[in-house]
């Protein structure tokens, strides 16, 4: 073989391992995103269930409310109105903000009437509402978790070049402020 | 019997443990010297000394055993009443192998040894604990083609069992070692990167699903576990499987053993009370207590 072959078959074998190490790293970066999208999905099912435990929660206590009416009625427009999954994470968490306006208004309704406290109707609910919270925060803490892992592929060297080419961009994270780092504490 | 008056029985028992001990080491001089006579051979020595090891290990086991029974039967139960917790002790039960496999922490031993159990409840969690042994049989040959069978541990500490108050579906284990053999006994778990980086780094954390892990182990949990493991020496190992938390301490230590070579003191009394309490602490420590549905 002359050295025109030889530079050929070197050449070759780089372009072959430049072609794997594109293919792993598209692959890597595809597979981070499909994590971050099933993670995204969960806290659309998280957010789903504690809709509608709110929503009975608002039921349920609405012939008390006198002055807290108005914010949980923005609750049923607002279930009424969302897509989940059409919407960005940035309206997800103003979603969990205003359901957490809600949470705090039927808190004071609650402490008002000690019989609505008491009866089992609504202690059911708080025990659906507990175990939703903690099932929302663990669906966030899997988004994020996964966020990060692909955020880091996306930005660090090398494999951000492979990122930048075939449009892989940073994805939010999702941080709503009452769950930041902290067991859910869910108090009537 | 008061507790003084048993102290001393068992300070007695002790004492004629290793007296024995000492009379034990002449049997076995004496047998010695009788094969040398007797067979004029090193065969003579070795027959010598098998036989006088052989009295030696009756003469000292038959008193150790009773020392050690009157020790679990007596003693125990006042040391449980010292800790104030309302327990059942049974020395020679424990926790049982099928409820030990049930957390998919270890293989299927080939030798499985428990004793020292102890349940109860406590703040509505139902627990128990006991030692476990746990060894595999392994044969070797060497250059000659002779066949060796021996016994390897593989677990040597405590168990314990405690209600849960998470219900998920699948299991989550956290190792302080690895898990290059889990598929061996068919536990279909991935392993786990949660956010903690010191306990990611401390523990290698399976579950068969990402989001349950995340469920069960939140940021205070994990940063108990830490807290539970700085405080035991030797591997910690959790598994979180349907309504129950297995912890496994491999210490090879064989726990509630009365001392042979020191008395019974205060300070032996303290040690047993907090080994006992450990099963409270950990309660406390890990919030199994807290009924998030309250």
């Amino acid at each position: 073989m002359g050295p025109i072959g030889i530079i050929l078959v070197v050449l070759g074998i780089i372009v072959f391992f430049i072609l794997l190490w594109i293919i792993g790293g598209y692959n890597s970066l595809q597979t981070g995103k499909i994590k971050v999208n099933e993670a995204e999905s969960g806290i659309d099912v998280a957010l789903t269930k504690r809709f509608d435990v709110l929503t009975k929660m608002v039921d349920v206590v609405k012939g008390y409310a006198k002055h807290e009416r108005e914010t949980l009625e923005k609750v049923i427009a607002l279930r009424n109105s969302v897509h989940l999954d059409q919407a960005s994470i940035q309206d997800k968490q103003k979603i969990v903000t205003q359901m957490d306006e809600a949470m705090r208004a039927i808190n004071v309704v609650v402490e008002q009437y000690p019989d609505l406290k008491a009866s089992e109707n609504f202690k059911q609910l708080q025990m659906s509402i507990s175990d939703v919270e903690e099932h929302l925060q663990a669906a966030r803490r899997v988004y994020n978790a996964n966020v990060s892992a692909y955020n880091q592929k996306v930005q660090l060297f090398p494999s951000n070049i492979i990122a930048g080419m075939f449009h892989f961009t940073s994805r939010e994270f999702f941080e709503a402020e009452e769950y930041k780092r902290k067991d859910v504490e869910m108090n009537f | 019997m008061e507790y003084n008056q048993l102290l001393k029985e068992l300070e007695t028992q002790r004492k004629l443990i290793t007296k024995r001990l000492l009379y034990s080491i002449g049997i076995v001089v004496v047998t010695l010297l009788l094969g040398l006579i007797i067979g004029q051979n090193s065969q003579g020595i070795l027959i010598g000394g098998f036989i006088g090891l052989f009295f030696s290990f009756a003469y000292v086991g038959t008193s150790y055993s009773k020392y050690k029974k009157s020790f679990k039967d007596k003693m125990m139960p006042l040391i449980i009443e010292k800790t104030g917790l309302e327990l059942k002790y049974d020395y020679k039960d424990g926790v049982g192998q099928n409820t030990v496999m049930h957390s998919g922490l270890f293989k299927k031993p080939d030798r499985y040894h428990c004793e020292d159990l102890m349940y109860g409840t406590f703040d509505d969690v139902r627990f128990m604990s006991s030692d476990v042994h746990m060894q595999e049989r392994r044969v070797t040959r060497d250059s000659k083609g002779h066949q060796r069978v021996e016994y390897i541990t593989f677990f040597r500490g405590r168990w314990f069992v405690y209600d849960f108050n998470k219900e998920f579906n699948g299991i989550i284990q956290v190792r302080e070692d690895g898990f290059l053999q889990g598929a061996k006994w068919g536990l279909n778990v991935k392993k786990i990167s949660l956010e903690d980086v010191e306990f990611n780094k401390k523990f290698k954390t399976y579950a068969t699903n990402q989001h349950d892990a995340f469920y069960v182990l939140t940021p205070s949990l994990m940063e108990n576990i830490k807290k539970l493991e700085r405080r035991f020496p030797g591997r910690i190992y959790f598994s979180f499987i349907g309504s129950e938390l297995h912890i496994a301490i491999y210490h090879s230590k064989n726990s509630f053993e009365p001392p042979v070579f020191s008395s019974i003191d205060d300070q032996f009394m303290s040690a047993q009370v907090e080994d006992i309490l450990i099963l409270q602490d950990i309660v406390k420590e890990l919030r199994l207590n807290r009924n998030i549905f309250k």
